[in-house]
């Protein structure tokens, strides 16, 4: 799906040649299916509850916390994993595991919302532009084209960095900048659902334009819009950690993994490495969960690309 | 069949021309509109904070004038290839610049683009005839964790074991250009490691992916069927069916390639195009910021076109019609 | 193994057989391991047989000419000396070009330079260039070079950020304005002297001689000195003559062997290597990458003294940071509470703790090393329940004051970080922000759009009368608006006293209002560890100008 944290998911030919609409009178039947093929598939399981347990552990973060985030503490500075300090101690005395905790209530938080811009502004302008096309659709097409011609990372960065870097500021450039992937996909998925017969029926009836996509495009696609949700979650979380990262993302001394690891860089030298190691390991699993879920998810509910 | 792809290709080349113009409006009001400008971020805190000073600074970087007109005179030379000259980096023409690190980056991205796909390929292929082996099931594990590996944590890592640990390898990439190549590869390693591996694993999926899907297909049943030889069939339709699509795939991530990994390269202080666009949007370096993305921007759209001509050429059953058939 | 079922469920034969599948397979993982093996080989034995620590010296021992490499930090964005600003720039700028007078890297007094002779008479300056001065390209350097910086530097066009300091030029004034074509106050009097006259006493102007770099007028005359190509390759009268630069890599220098200096510099080469960050400059000096370095990050000190081929010197404290109040904001108007913000800090701990015991509570806007320094001042003492007290009476319990930091400066956000959690023992909440730099400073210089802002925007080192442009009422630099009658007259005083002996007690009195009224508290004073290679000798560290001011005196040593 992604490499060098890049998000390709709409040109995976899985599942563009794969798109399958079914009617609304399957829906109980086949959910149960699809439901049977995501249990069977037992990285995708662990996969989801990895994303539950850790959006309870970040939901519970004032609970499980043993110190306060933003405690200093003198004559503490550095300090290696102990029984007093889970996860050891930063450059200023804070405990990490309190701020891990913290920062994955802030990350997890970021992503979420990041994606909700994307996929809200990516399922409208994606439907416009499938459902209407002629020049509704060009023009968005065009939209897309332009934004999509510009490397996402570099893209953000600009942006971020010239506007005041914080969290809704990375919140909002992420959203406004990614919509072309999710909105490509949407607009393929009503593309090839606007053919089929129901629709012509629907039509020949007389519904209006907004009736046919709510009640019949829509449901139909939720499938790949749900897979590219859970695919996008991911990539967020990671888009995020790489611009705290850069100092771009969410800023000092709120917490978050990316900058978490930015801080403990400059003690790696020193030997200091749980500094880096836990945050980057949070990330990692966090983005692993997700890709999984979101893979088995894509094969749950589609078995005839017969993958696993 | 014949004509309608020139048509095709003439109309997506002239169509570039209003993406490229639209492209370089969206860039100039990002880059002007954001709070911060040349002149107060060279001057620094020395800046004498009186008015006409930094009106007669402005005014030899030409941004006294209105904006549309900024944005005319920027337009028009660059038309005639003229990308202006940058503000910092000691006045050299923003071509100049942009030439002296780009092979910067392509060298390093080129380098584990192929070293990927090279992996990649034999690992797929594999991994898909043995489906659902543990080999399979590894390698499936295995790509999963190499997509979500975040790159500069991976990077930060090695940099600390391999460089300064172990001593075996420099950290940084500065003063590379002098040396010989008996010991300039050193100075590839890290970085060529850290990319690679999330592209061996997006290949080796999208390999094994393909290769399932053609080997699963009824007329690859037909041709053996008919008795042609186990291995020339492998290698002869399913491999080749395989393939295809990958091409695309690859030509997609030229785009990647171009834009440099700007993290990455800041990493491991590489001078690459990504590290040049890092440097000058600190400095708010307008014409080397909005040079450098046209350039990218202009480049990736060209790949855009050539990939969707090759898919369409290569598989008939795309339509040509309208807009991408990248969706 | 591989089973194939159709579409309608049967099973069919098997595709390809197992045996053969595993042979094609097989030798294609035999292949793999084998081209796997082979190259980790080749890796091992490469690593081990030439690790890279040790690379840099066998290639610099095949090499005839003496050469150094030097780390830093941050690309230098320009070498133009109109236009040269920060530190990097400038010291560029002095390899290249020389300076008019040089100042004493320990005393920062003016000192010969290309001018071998001076005398300040009054209100006129005499100099005297040197006979053998000389451009990298042969030709002699005159006093009408001279005379054709100085009104570069004053020209409008130029823009350049030096013009306020020979504004007490006679003629200056006239010049910028465009009612005169020259400088009337400076004047040629032979090919080797000049003759500087000044409108009114000005107590820095030896001083700012050492920004006169002077350039060829044969060369640039009639040219836009603001962005002339010209400047890409330079032609200077310094100890070293431009070679080549690679933008964010090796800036390379050669020796300029028309140098003035007999047998001087022993440098054959330069080479200045920008290294993204100060953790990767101490690992370049730990594995001899690079000789030296003024930047390396004070976290390394044990490291790089550890390192037998290192030599590590903590040099005299130079930039004080900490907050800068500004003070049309309703509540930091008022005194009692830039006063109880400043008590609620305790400066000594901060400096031990997260300067890692190398910085040291700073007390006022003069560095230590300076000649009008007092050292009877007193800081305002650490005393949190004062400061409460200030607190209240003022009326600011339960404010909420914004205090922005330069992203990417640890020291700074530390310090951030530490006086978030200070203030709340005095009911002052903080509203915490990292800025980036370009943003920062466009914000702080130019539109004065802050409320705390914390980073060196103010104080001094050499030369005292800077601070009148950081404090005086029309000072240029006065981010934070302060204006005090009773100082601006000290400052206006000091600035036309030229005995040093007679402004000492002047200093001293505008250094005791600056610390009571604190306008800027002056909070710690910033670490560097300047290290250098030991096979080096012959240099002189500085506080202001770095370890590598006088590059042009060092040898390789013995």
């Amino acid at each position: 799906m992604t490499t060098d944290n890049e998000s390709t998911t709409t040109l995976d030919p899985v599942t563009t040649s794969s798109a399958s609409p079914s009617l609304a009178d399957d829906q109980p039947q086949r959910r149960y299916q699809v439901l049977r093929r995501f249990y069977r598939n037992k990285l995708a399981v662990a996969g989801l509850v990895v994303i539950i347990l850790l959006y309870i552990l970040a939901a519970a973060a004032p609970l499980i916390s043993t110190h306060a985030y933003d405690e200093l503490t003198f004559g503490a500075r550095n300090l290696p994993p102990s029984s007093e300090h889970w996860m050891g101690t930063d450059r200023n005395g804070r405990d990490v595991y309190s701020r891990l905790v913290k920062g994955g209530q802030v990350s997890l938080a970021a992503g979420f919302a990041a994606v909700a811009i994307v996929m809200t502004i990516g399922i409208i302008l994606g439907a416009a532009a499938g459902f209407f096309g002629g020049f509704v659709d060009a023009v968005i097409m065009r939209t897309t084209d332009i934004l999509l011609a510009i490397p996402l990372i570099l893209l953000l960065i600009t942006a971020a960095s010239l506007f005041r870097p914080s969290l809704s500021t990375t919140i909002i450039v992420i959203g406004v900048a990614s919509w072309p992937g999710a909105a490509r996909l949407v607009r393929g998925q009503f593309l090839a659902l606007k053919g089929q017969e129901f629709v012509t029926a629907a039509r020949a009836i007389g519904a209006s334009p907004w009736r046919i996509m709510l009640r019949h495009l829509f449901p139909n696609s939720l499938a790949i819009i749900i897979v590219e949700t859970t695919l996008w979650l991911s990539y967020a979380i990671l888009l995020e950690a790489s611009l705290s990262y850069l100092g771009l993302g969410v800023q000092i001394p709120t917490p978050s993994w990316g900058n978490m690891l930015r801080d403990g860089q400059s003690e790696l030298l020193f030997g200091a490495w749980w500094l880096t190691v836990f945050p980057g390991f949070a990330i990692f699993i966090t983005v692993l969960a997700f890709n999984l879920m979101g893979d088995g998810l894509r094969d749950a509910f589609d078995p005839r690309h017969q993958d696993r | 069949m014949n004509s309608s792809i020139w048509a095709y290709i003439a109309r997506r080349t002239i169509f570039l021309i209003p993406l490229l113009l639209g492209l370089s409006l969206v860039m100039f009001l990002i880059v002007h509109l954001a709070p911060g400008d040349p002149a107060t971020a060279m001057l620094g805190p020395q800046a004498p904070s009186s008015p006409e000073f930094l009106e007669q600074t402005r005014k030899n970087m030409g941004l006294d004038k209105p904006l549309p007109i900024q944005y005319l005179v920027w337009v028009g030379n660059l038309v005639t290839g003229d990308f202006g000259v940058a503000y910092s980096f000691n006045g050299k023409p923003v071509l100049a610049l942009i030439g002296e690190r780009f092979w910067g980056t392509v060298q390093l991205q080129g380098i584990s683009l192929l070293l990927g796909i090279a992996i990649a390929i034999p690992i797929g292929i594999v991994s898909a005839t043995r489906q659902y082996s543990v080999l399979d099931n590894s390698v499936t594990v295995s790509s999963f964790i190499g997509l979500a590996l975040p790159n500069f944590w991976l990077a930060l890592l090695l940099q600390i074991w391999l460089g300064v640990q172990l001593g075996w390898l420099p950290t940084i990439s500065t003063g590379q250009a002098g040396e010989p190549w008996s010991e300039r590869w050193k100075f590839f390693i890290m970085p060529v490691i850290v990319l690679t591996l999330p592209n061996i694993a997006y290949f080796v999926r999208f390999m094994r992916s393909s290769m399932l899907e053609v080997i699963n297909q009824d007329y690859i049943t037909t041709a053996r069927a008919k008795g042609i030889d186990h291995r020339g069939v492998l290698y002869g339709h399913a491999l080749r069916n395989a393939l295809i699509p990958m091409i695309t795939v690859i030509g997609l991530q030229l785009p990647r390639i171009l834009g440099g990994a700007v993290i990455i390269e800041q990493i491991f202080a590489w001078p690459g195009i990504g590290l040049l666009a890092w440097d000058a949007i600190g400095r708010r370096d307008y014409p080397v910021i909005l040079g450098v993305t046209m350039i990218i921007g202009a480049a990736i759209m060209v790949v855009n076109v050539l990939v969707d001509l090759v898919y369409a050429l290569v598989d008939p059953r795309i339509a040509i019609g309208g807009g991408s058939a990248s969706s | 193994m591989s089973n194939y079922r159709d579409s309608s469920g049967q099973k069919r034969f098997q595709v390809l057989s197992r045996k053969t599948l595993t042979k094609m397979a097989n030798r294609r993982q035999i292949l793999a391991a084998t081209a796997g093996v082979g190259a980790a080989s080749l890796l091992g034995t490469q690593a081990f047989a030439s690790p890279s620590r040790q690379a840099a010296y066998q290639r610099a021992a095949a090499q005839e000419e003496l050469s150094i490499i030097i780390g830093t930090l941050g690309e230098a964005p320009t070498i133009n000396p109109f236009k040269a600003n920060d530190s990097e720039e400038n010291w560029r700028c002095v390899q290249l070009f020389d300076e008019l007078l040089r100042i004493d890297p320990v005393t920062y007094e003016p000192i010969p330079g290309v001018a071998s002779d001076f005398t300040l008479d009054g209100l006129t300056l005499s100099l005297t260039i040197h006979p053998d001065a000389r451009f990298s390209d042969g030709s002699d350097v005159t006093a009408d070079d001279v005379k054709f910086t100085i009104e570069g530097m004053l020209n409008p066009a130029t823009a350049s950020i030096r013009q306020a300091k020979y504004i007490s030029i006679a003629g200056a004034q006239e010049y910028i304005d465009g009612s005169a074509d020259s400088v009337s106050g400076v004047t040629v009097v032979d090919p080797k002297t000049v003759t500087i006259e000044l409108a009114e006493p000005d107590a820095a102007i030896l001083y700012n001689m050492r920004f006169v770099r002077i350039v060829p007028k044969a060369q640039l005359e009639g040219k836009d000195l603001a962005s002339d190509p010209w400047f890409q390759n330079p032609v200077g009268a310094g100890p070293f003559a431009f070679e080549s630069w690679t933008t964010g890599a090796d800036f390379v220098m050669v020796r300029n062997e028309h140098y003035f200096e007999a047998n001087k510099p022993a440098i054959q080469r330069v080479t200045h290597r920008v290294i993204a960050d100060a953790q990767s400059l101490v690992v370049a000096l730990l594995n001899n990458e690079i000789d030296g370095s003024n930047y390396p990050s004070p976290s390394g000190k044990a490291e790089l003294e550890a390192n037998p081929d290192l030599v590590v010197m903590v040099p005299p404290f130079n930039s004080a940071n900490g907050w800068m109040f500004n003070t049309r904001h309703e509540l930091l108007a008022n005194r009692d509470v830039r006063r109880g913000i400043t008590m609620a800090l305790d400066r000594a701990q901060f400096a031990a703790d997260a300067l890692l015991g190398l910085g040291e509570p700073a007390v006022g806007p003069i560095a230590p090393g300076s000649w009008a320094f007092d050292t009877t001042l007193e800081p305002l003492p650490y005393d949190v329940d004062a400061a409460r007290e200030l607190i209240k009476g003022a009326g600011a319990e339960g404010a909420q004051i914004k205090f922005v930091v330069n992203a990417g400066n640890i020291q700074r956000e530390d310090w951030l970080i530490y006086t978030q959690q200070a203030l709340q023992e005095i009911g002052i909440e903080v509203v915490p922000e990292t800025s980036e730099w370009a943003t920062l400073v466009s914000a702080v210089t130019e539109r004065k759009e802050f409320e705390v802002c914390g980073g060196d925007f103010a104080g001094v080192t050499a030369e005292p009368s800077e601070l009148f442009e950081d404090f005086h009422t029309e000072g240029t630099s006065n981010y934070s608006s302060y204006s005090n009658p009773d100082l601006d007259a000290l400052l206006e005083q000091a600035r036309v006293t030229i005995d040093v002996e007679e402004a000492k007690p002047i200093y001293a009195e505008i250094q005791k209002i600056l610390v009571e009224e604190v306008p800027f508290m002056f909070a710690w004073y910033r670490p560097f560890l300047h290290t250098i290679n030991q096979k080096w000798t012959g240099y002189t560290d500085s506080g202001q100008e770095g370890l590598f001011y006088t590059l042009k005196d060092w040898t390789a040593a013995e």
